[in-house]
């Protein structure tokens, strides 16, 4: 049997610290290890705050990306719940004034639940107590919210 | 009649459940003007006692009972929330209780023949649900909506005698005056016996700030009347029950009711206890979702608006709702 095989041109794209055609990774900026790493530490800064629980960057479909908890956290369940929170907050922005979505803040008698947009299809969660000091939240993620989206 | 009843101060407009209207005026002293497709009515309340209802659909008059009755009828009635001050409110009566004794015939919770519920010790029973005490001929004689016949006439002279009994207790309490100061049971011809037996028993009239604290009860007008806040609306089951402000809200309702589904779903996951309220924050400005007793309230403000004096006041509603479920 006669293999036949046909010249494709393929345009290489980078993005996300790789360089990839379709589906394939050709070549890796940084390795997986140390970008993740670096990520961790970003989200290190967020756990260490005092009533801070956990920490979550999750994507629309529901798939978490990476996070840091305190606790017994199951992070799958959080974020299938969390990403339909989030989509119907966007539902509501854009009826409401075609506005993207800014921040969510959902309170429950125990814990707050903080979540913002970070990229299109990535947002950030942050589980807090409510004696933790909100305005430190925040600001942490104001800092970081840049260095976090070019780690993604 | 309508015409000539006080202005006051317009609160807002609304839809609701007419029994919402009743349940939720706990503490508003005024008129609340029903409209109903073109024609109008209105319903007098003093502190959650309704004192008269009346609605005029062209030439047609309903009043008491009837408009009760049909008031309760439809399921949202559009209506609007005016208060009035202690002085308006008398006049209000006045204007009512006149009105009620040129046209005798139509009924009237001021032309109830039921004198013993007008004595009881608040008269609230009674004033609550007027239509328990109007006497059957009467009501059948209203029910006609034509002039007096022979056998309703008498019963019609005694009423009117006792509305000016009703008239009277009522303005009584509006003062502020105890019952006690008054002896109703005194004489049937219905004029009561004053017996200020010291001034300083006679307590003066709410002052007008205290008159909108207690519509701040509404919660909505509390609200509103917040810097920066936009639109007020509360809603359940998809249904927006009653809404105020500039901007309707009736269209985020539906996807109101899926993020609390999503938040509720949130809190037996996470364990992170009852939903308490959820903000969103977006560049024009600000949605907050929280419950309201059985219900739920969505507020709309501008943004870079004092959040915390929203939540001061939405913490407050668990608590009473804690309390309710207790009862």
């Amino acid at each position: 049997m006669t293999e036949h095989w046909q010249q494709v041109i393929v345009t290489p794209e980078f993005g996300n610290g790789q360089l990839t055609t379709g589906n394939r990774i050709i070549y890796e900026l940084a390795d997986n290890y140390s970008i993740a790493a670096m990520l961790k530490d970003i989200l290190h800064k967020f756990i260490v705050i005092d009533g801070v629980t956990s920490v979550h960057l999750i994507r629309d479909d529901g798939e978490v990306v990476d996070g840091l908890e305190t606790g017994d956290i199951d992070d799958n369940q959080l974020a299938a719940v969390v990403s339909f929170v989030m989509a119907e907050s966007k539902a509501m922005a854009l009826k409401l004034c075609n506005d993207p979505l800014t921040m969510v803040y959902l309170e429950f008698r125990d814990y707050l639940l903080l979540s913002s947009p970070l990229t299109g299809q990535l947002f950030i969660v942050i589980i807090v107590k409510p004696s933790a000091n909100i305005a430190l939240v925040m600001a942490e993620l104001k800092k970081n919210r840049d260095t976090i989206i070019q780690q993604l | 009649m309508m015409e000539k009843l006080p202005e006051g101060t317009v609160i807002g407009q609304m839809r609701a459940s007419f029994d919402w209207v009743l349940s939720h005026t706990a503490r508003f002293a005024g008129i609340v003007v029903v409209i109903v497709q073109d024609s109008r009515g209105f319903i007098l309340i003093d502190k959650g006692k309704p004192l008269a209802y009346y609605f005029r659909h062209g030439k047609r008059v309903l009043k008491g009972h009837n408009a009760y009755e049909y008031f309760r009828s439809q399921s949202a009635i559009l209506f609007e929330l005016r208060r009035y001050s202690p002085e308006e409110m008398i006049t209000a009566l006045e204007i009512v209780s006149a009105e009620d004794k040129k046209t005798p015939t139509l009924e009237s919770v001021f032309l109830s023949g039921d004198k013993q519920g007008l004595i009881v010790e608040n008269g609230a029973a009674d004033l609550q649900n007027p239509v328990h005490a109007i006497s059957g001929k009467t009501r059948v004689a209203m029910e006609s909506g034509e002039g007096p016949d022979k056998e309703s006439a008498e019963p019609m002279a005694a009423d009117v005698q006792s509305a000016e009994n009703l008239a009277a207790t009522v303005l009584a309490q509006m003062a502020g005056i105890d019952n006690s100061l008054y002896d109703v049971h005194a004489e049937d011809s219905g004029r009561y016996q004053e017996r200020p037996e010291d001034e300083s028993d006679i307590r003066s009239f709410e002052t007008e700030d205290e008159v909108v604290a207690n519509i701040g009860e509404l919660l909505l007008g509390q609200i509103i009347g917040l810097p920066g806040v936009i639109a007020v609306s509360i809603f359940k089951r998809g249904m927006n029950i009653l809404s105020i402000g500039d901007i309707s809200l009736e269209n985020l309702i539906d996807i109101a009711e899926d993020l609390i589904g999503s938040a509720k779903e949130v809190s037996s996951v996470m364990k992170t206890g009852p939903f308490v309220q959820m903000t969103l924050q977006i560049p024009a400005g600000n949605v907050i979702i929280a419950p309201y007793w059985d219900e739920y309230l969505c507020i709309l403000t501008r943004p870079g608006i004092n959040l915390g004096q929203i939540r001061k006041i939405l913490r407050d509603i668990p608590a009473g709702h804690v309390v309710s479920q207790g009862r």
